[in-house]
């Protein structure tokens, strides 16, 4: 009987050591692929760890991390500084920050549509509702129908700042909730624009984009994107708390490492280095 | 009915059900048929579509309205407090008692980037609703910085205490100083300008004007014509924040010899450090000191102060915080042994997102005069959304 009791304390005590440790990641739309790609590969190579992906938007993700309810954010854009007080005024520290990725931030059009290029110029007076008809920048005789993302997402953020230098989205834009959605859209309204990340190009085409109209256009490629000459790439993130520490430290450092910068390539997104 | 009849029936039956059979066995709809389908459902997919951008303008006006608020519920054991301060003599040895200290929401309607409306009562006084703030916020959208004015009854902005939502506030109370004796109330009916990240990244200038009643004061306008000014200029590194301000009022006073103008003015500086320990996280050092004149009520009262405190604040993983305080108030420094020295402990537990429990001991001491046992211990259940 006292060995039955024994055995009953230590497997009890046992039964958390033993148990699977779990890390949820929270955020971007974006990186939900990446993140479900990198979680699956890890979790086949280390059996006692559970990743828990959802996506949301990075504005969501941030919240979260906040709020204490996810350990990894995922982010397309940089915290703001605000999000950053935030963070401090629950855990007194401002986060830390992760490069896990880099984008091309694409522009997408129908694949019918004989647009070959556009400049941050054109793009903004599209987005921004000064040019609604696709003749005007080179296209057919026909109304331009701008489709955009909801304003909790990272994408929409660092397209407003990047792209149209901090101004409104024209209230015209088709606000929807993930990229698929976006990429979607386009791909049966030949008359749609939209953006996003590059991994989700499937079924449109990905528009060479150009800084100035004195530039040459560039589509969003590895070596376009690599060496800076695709205006529009970004870092994609991780953020913790603090500084990443154990099963945490581990993943995010095979994320970042050899093996987890293959997957960055394989969905179609660029390697950090 | 005749054998003939019978068989007529029956064939004309079968004839009925074959051409029904062939009809649902095989795709006999005509091209017509097919057209007028399809448009049919084409009809129907853009009534839904239409709808669901109703839908979509109708939840991105909603959107535009956040609702926020908290509710602080207390259990508080006092020292020799007073029963009731509007009770004057009525003290008891030890006083417990159960309290909503805060009950809080708070509405901003934010139309577009350019403009916010913001309302926020406080329902848990025993006077019934009072409005904590309420002001209209103007961003200009031509320098790109984002420069704000404020107009309406709003923040104070002397220090960081002062402007420290009481939600987010390790401690249940501001510092003695800064809360209870020069900005009671935290707040005033004004108008402010802020320069966010001006000339770099994380500085900040604010500069405002005010009535100088403070929130507490039953006008409802200025009782003087005096107005109180306010200025403050923050740094902030993200690991280290730093900050002065000043203030200066001049004021109508009715004291017992008669009228007179007083002034209140303070000067004072700030700084905290935040950093990390390993396993336990993050944790801050820092404080704050004013000096100057006069205290926020009465006005009467025309007294060289000064007063700080220091803090400390560490988290323990994701759930658990310790902080203490340690502050000095002096209200009149012409005067000896006179200055109150407060000591706080303080422990949180972070139940979910939502819900924070506070156990805190505070510890005030007046040296050089008869020493009053008003400890205060208190439990608070915090629900904020």
């Amino acid at each position: 009987m006292k060995t039955k009791i024994l055995s009953t304390i230590l497997a009890t005590i046992a039964l958390p050591l033993s148990a699977a440790t779990t890390i949820t990641i929270k955020g971007s739309d974006t990186m939900i692929i990446l993140n479900q790609r990198w979680a699956e590969a890890y979790m086949g190579k280390n059996p006692n760890v559970v990743i828990q992906v959802t996506g949301g938007g990075s504005g969501t993700g941030i919240s979260a991390l906040i709020n204490g309810s996810t350990d990894i954010c995922a982010a397309s854009r940089p915290m703001k500084q605000d999000e950053k007080l935030k963070l401090r005024d629950r855990f007194n520290t401002t986060g830390t920050e992760i490069p896990a990725a880099r984008d091309g931030l694409s522009v997408y059009l129908n694949e019918s549509n004989p647009v070959k290029e556009l400049s941050f110029q054109q793009l903004e007076g599209i987005y921004r509702g000064k040019i609604t008809n696709w003749k005007d920048v080179g296209g057919e005789d026909a109304k331009i129908i701008l489709y955009s993302r909801e304003n909790n997402s990272g994408t929409y953020a660092y397209f407003k700042e990047v792209v149209l230098s901090g101004k409104d989205y024209s209230p015209l834009a088709q606000s929807l909730p993930g990229t698929a959605g976006v990429v979607n859209a386009v791909a049966k309204d030949k008359l749609g624009i939209g953006y996003g990340g590059a991994a989700y190009a499937k079924g449109i085409k990905l528009c060479p984009v150009k800084k100035s109209a004195k530039v040459a256009a560039y589509e969003p490629s590895l070596e376009n994107v690599k060496s800076g000459k695709y205006p529009i790439s970004r870092y994609l993130y991780y953020y913790t708390r603090v500084k990443p520490s154990g099963e945490i430290k581990k993943f995010i450092d095979w994320v970042t490492g050899p093996e987890g910068q293959a997957i960055v390539s394989n969905v179609g997104y660029f390697p950090i280095k | 009915m005749t054998k003939q009849k019978v068989v007529t029936k029956i064939g004309g039956l079968l004839v009925l059900g074959l051409v029904s059979v062939r009809a649902f066995g095989q795709d006999t709809m005509t091209m017509e048929e097919m057209r007028a389908k399809l448009e049919e459902m084409k009809s129907q997919m853009d009534g839904m579509s239409e709808t669901q951008q109703t839908m979509l303008t109708d939840v991105g006006n909603l959107k535009k309205l956040k609702v926020s608020g908290y509710i602080q519920a207390r259990y508080e054991e006092h020292q020799d407090h007073p029963v009731d301060a509007t009770t004057p003599g009525a003290t008891a040895d030890k006083q417990d008692s159960f309290a909503i200290r805060r009950g809080r929401i708070k509405f901003t309607y934010t139309a577009n980037p350019t403009s916010q409306y913001v309302i926020y009562p406080d329902l848990s006084t025993k006077d019934g609703v009072t409005l904590k703030e309420a002001y209209v916020k103007l961003t200009e959208p031509w320098t790109g910085t984002g420069i704000n004015l404020v107009f309406g009854q709003q923040n104070w902005f002397f220090g960081r205490e002062i402007e420290r939502s009481s939600s987010i506030r390790e401690f249940p109370e501001r510092s003695r100083v800064f809360g209870k004796a020069v900005f009671d109330g935290e707040r005033d009916k004004g108008a402010r300008i802020e320069f966010p990240d001006l000339i770099t990244p994380g500085l900040n200038l604010k500069a405002g004007i005010f009535n100088g009643n403070g929130i507490k004061s039953p006008q409802t306008f200025d009782n003087d014509k005096y107005k109180h000014t306010m200025g403050r200029l923050a740094y902030s590194l993200g690991w280290l924040d730093l900050g002065v301000s000043g203030e200066y009022a001049r004021r109508f006073a009715l004291t017992s010899s008669g009228n007179a103008n007083t002034a209140k003015k303070h000067i004072g500086a700030d700084a905290f450090f935040y950093y990390e320990l390993p396993v336990a996280g993050g944790g801050s050092l820092g404080g704050e000191w004013l000096k100057g004149e006069g205290v926020q009520s009465p006005a009467a009262l025309q007294a060289r102060n000064q007063g700080y405190f220091i803090s400390e604040v560490q988290n323990l993983g994701d759930l658990f915080q310790l902080a203490a305080r340690y502050d000095v108030y002096d209200p009149d420094l012409d005067v000896d042994g006179d200055a109150i020295h407060t000591t706080t402990l303080a422990g949180n537990y972070f139940w979910d997102d939502n819900v924070r429990l506070t156990l805190a001991w505070e510890h005030p001491v007046t040296v050089g005069f008869n020493e009053v046992k008003d400890d205060t211990k208190t439990l608070q259940f915090q629900y904020k959304f």
